[in-house]
């Protein structure tokens, strides 16, 4: 069965495809268990992502960039879109058969301090997942798990200690031995610094940039930290309220910002220069509620440039020329 | 690294010693006395507080933890003042000492003055020790002179009483003569003034019922009901999202110069201290390593952690490929060494960073910082 689900028109280039990507929330029901009011966290999000790459992607809370990521790793089934991995369309994988798959795909958590379990040794916890996917005979389970600490720079010591004698920084370093035990190709990192005080973020984002080099990894990268995503990815995806506004390469996002979105946020960012002065495009008001959007295009609520047509049509997401894509009715009219 | 492991007996023998420290100082709080008992002098007119070698020590049973640990820095009029540091640096228990909210009885001010000038209710000026008040008199400042600003504004408002309810509170303590008609025209104007659209809706509003950005407006008009002199603002933005937060700082430099008075920001990043502040103050374990003007710190660093901290930092700008990372991870704030703290992580260590602390050297009037490094500069000329 799995054979048939190859795509035709599917990249052989692209690790990971992901293709008008829809997930919805139900949020009130009625007796018979008809959905009246849902909550669309991810609407219509299509990429391609090549190995080896990264892929940035950047929104405010409540964008849904989570719901994406945990998406494409089926923790949340998808409502309609497809997810292709490797050349296997993967949407509707039963969980016996996405457990082969999960070797491939693993997620590093945002929080370090609650996706620990507190009662398992550091040790415990790496061997685990080497066990449950028969990656090593199991006389050679330790040595693979030190030789791993090795690489994440966690010293040979730590192997019998739990997880709350760590701080924060080390936690995450476990974190991402966890996830990089099973030898996976396409890494999701959710807010993987975010917890972290800057110089520790420093050294967690050199590890990880130096693990990409010698394992050969692709990462997602999500983040609300634009800074950090420019610095780890080569693509970029901006996300406003569910939807993908502004998709491209570093170069292209950061020197030609398409959406009034993607530069109200680049503005907002403060530089750590007393003398730099930019200028700021404040924006105004509160991000809508995702369970009830606005109309039309869904930033037009606060976007300094809206004309009549966002209120009413919701903008195409299409390209712009060398893979730029974005969706707004201003760059329509050039 | 030994892990540091107690016994049952040592951590009673902790406690017990604690307690008696704890006791002392408790009844040092809560005792009467008179009003010139606290009354002291400024050292520089100029200053609305100075926190002269402050010392807050939390008596946990694994030992004492010396979160602050001898920090003196000044706060001018009209000026902001950025306090950077990372986690755990002390930043946010300095802010609590001034407004002498600490954790009771584990948290106390050990020694230390902090001098703040304050106006009586008939106009006079006085200048009072805030470390030696008893907590019976803390109200004549605490909301009043000094307000306060908290991190995460989902905590710190009531979640049973309407936005109206709890900012009317802040007006009747400080003004007992006040009616509900003032009490409530006030609050509005106060909404008004951090830029809420619709004033009279929020004030009948609960707070679930608004977003973070609007929930840290109200907390900032809460903080100015009272006509505070200096506004301490413990890391405002950092529960909020970027254009969010971009809001929140335009408000609070707009209304620096509405209410004339002075902004202690405490923050870990960066840029917002480049962006807000007048002067910097750069902590490190509970010590101040670096203090002087934004240009000097920005332009200037000197002490290998303020230079490091900045490296770590990505910028936008910025087009390295790897980042510079301190090594090593911030000390065990128990049984701290006697050399300097940055010692095992910093990477131009000379011979005489094993021998005492460091203490602070000017580099020029306004710029000091605690490093060894600069002490020979400054003896050759």
């Amino acid at each position: 069965m799995a054979d048939k689900k190859i795509i035709e028109a599917y990249d052989p280039e692209a690790i990971l495809e992901v293709r008008n990507l829809r997930k919805c929330f139900p949020l009130k029901k009625t007796l018979t268990g008809k959905v009246t009011q849902e909550l669309i966290a991810v609407d219509d999000v299509s990429f391609k992502l090549k190995p080896g790459e990264t892929l940035g992607i950047v929104g405010e809370s409540g964008c849904g960039k989570t719901t994406l990521g945990r998406a494409i790793l089926k923790l949340h089934q998808p409502t309609s879109g497809k997810i292709i991995f490797e050349g296997q369309d993967i949407t509707d994988f039963k969980s016996s058969q996405m457990r082969e798959i999960r070797k491939k795909m693993q997620i590093i958590f945002q929080d370090p301090y609650s996706s620990l379990p507190p009662r398992s040794t550091v040790g415990g916890i790496l061997s685990e997942p080497v066990t449950v996917h028969n990656i090593v005979p199991k006389a050679e389970v330790k040595d693979y798990v030190l030789d791993l600490m090795d690489k994440c720079g966690l010293r040979d010591y730590y192997y019998e200690r739990y997880p709350h004698e760590f701080s924060g920084g080390q936690r995450q370093r476990i974190c991402i031995a966890r996830a990089l035990s099973v030898n996976p190709k396409l890494v999701i990192c959710d807010e993987p610094v975010s917890a972290l005080d800057v110089s520790i973020q420093a050294q967690i984002i050199n590890l990880l940039k130096k693990l990409q080099q010698d394992m050969n990894l692709t990462y997602m990268f999500i983040s609300h930290d634009l800074s950090v995503v420019k610095f780890i990815s080569d693509k970029i995806g901006v996300m406003y309220l569910g939807s993908m506004v502004e998709y491209g390469t570093k170069e292209e996002i950061f020197s030609n910002p398409l959406h009034p979105y993607t530069q109200a946020l680049f503005s907002a960012i403060p530089h750590p220069d007393p003398n730099f002065k930019m200028n700021r495009i404040i924006l105004k008001g509160d991000i809508p509620s995702p369970a009830n959007p606005p109309k039309g295009c869904r930033f037009h609520t606060r976007c300094p440039y809206a004309k009549d047509i966002c209120k009413e049509v919701t903008p195409e997401y299409k390209d712009h020329g060398n893979g730029h894509c974005a969706a707004c009715h201003l760059l329509d009219e050039q | 690294m030994a892990a540091n492991y107690l016994s049952g007996k040592e951590i009673r023998a902790i406690a017990k010693e604690n307690k008696k420290v704890m006791k002392r100082l408790e009844a040092y709080k809560y005792r009467k006395c008179d009003e010139s008992e606290y009354l002291t002098e400024m050292k520089n007119a100029e200053n609305i507080l100075e926190i002269d070698d402050l010392h807050t020590y939390f008596f946990t049973d694994q030992g004492v933890v010396k979160a602050v640990n001898g920090v003196s820095f000044d706060i001018p009029k009209n000026a902001t003042v950025g306090v950077v540091g990372e986690s755990g640096c002390g930043k946010s228990v300095t802010s609590m000492s001034v407004m002498r909210l600490l954790q009771a009885p584990t948290g106390q001010i050990y020694s230390g003055e902090i001098r703040f000038k304050a106006k009586d209710k008939d106009g006079t000026v006085k200048t009072y020790d805030i470390a030696k008040m008893p907590m019976r008199d803390i109200f004549k400042i605490r909301g009043n002179e000094i307000a306060m600003i908290f991190q995460e504004p989902m905590t710190s408002l009531n979640p049973v009483f309407t936005i109206g309810q709890q900012l009317d509170e802040v007006t009747f303590i400080h003004d007992p003569e006040a009616t509900k008609e003032d009490a409530k025209a006030r609050s509005i104007e106060m909404l008004n003034l951090v830029g809420i659209a619709m004033p009279e809706r929020v004030y009948n509003a609960f707070p679930h019922e608004l977003s973070g950005g609007m929930r840290q407006r109200v907390m900032i008009s809460m903080a100015l009901a009272s006509n505070p002199r200096l506004i301490i603002a413990d890391e405002p933005t950092t529960a909020l999202d970027v254009t969010i937060q971009a809001q929140i700082l335009d408000l609070l430099r707009d209304l620096k110069t509405k209410i004339d008075g002075s902004i202690m920001l405490i923050t870990h990043d960066l840029g917002i201290i480049a962006e807000m502040a007048d002067y910097v103050v750069v902590m490190y374990a509970g010590k101040v390593i670096e203090k002087g003007t934004v240009q000097e710190i920005f332009h200037n660093p000197m002490h290998p952690y303020t230079i490091g901290l900045q490296k770590s930092k990505p910028t936008l700008q910025s087009d390295s490929d790897t980042l510079f990372n301190i090594p090593g991870n911030v000390p065990n704030p128990i049984n701290m060494p006697d050399h300097c703290y940055f010692k095992e992580r910093c990477t131009n260590c000379i011979g005489k960073c094993s021998g005492e602390y460091p203490g602070m050297i000017q580099v020029s009037p306004t710029h000091f910082v605690a490093c060894h490094l600069y002490e020979e500069d400054q003896k050759n000329g």
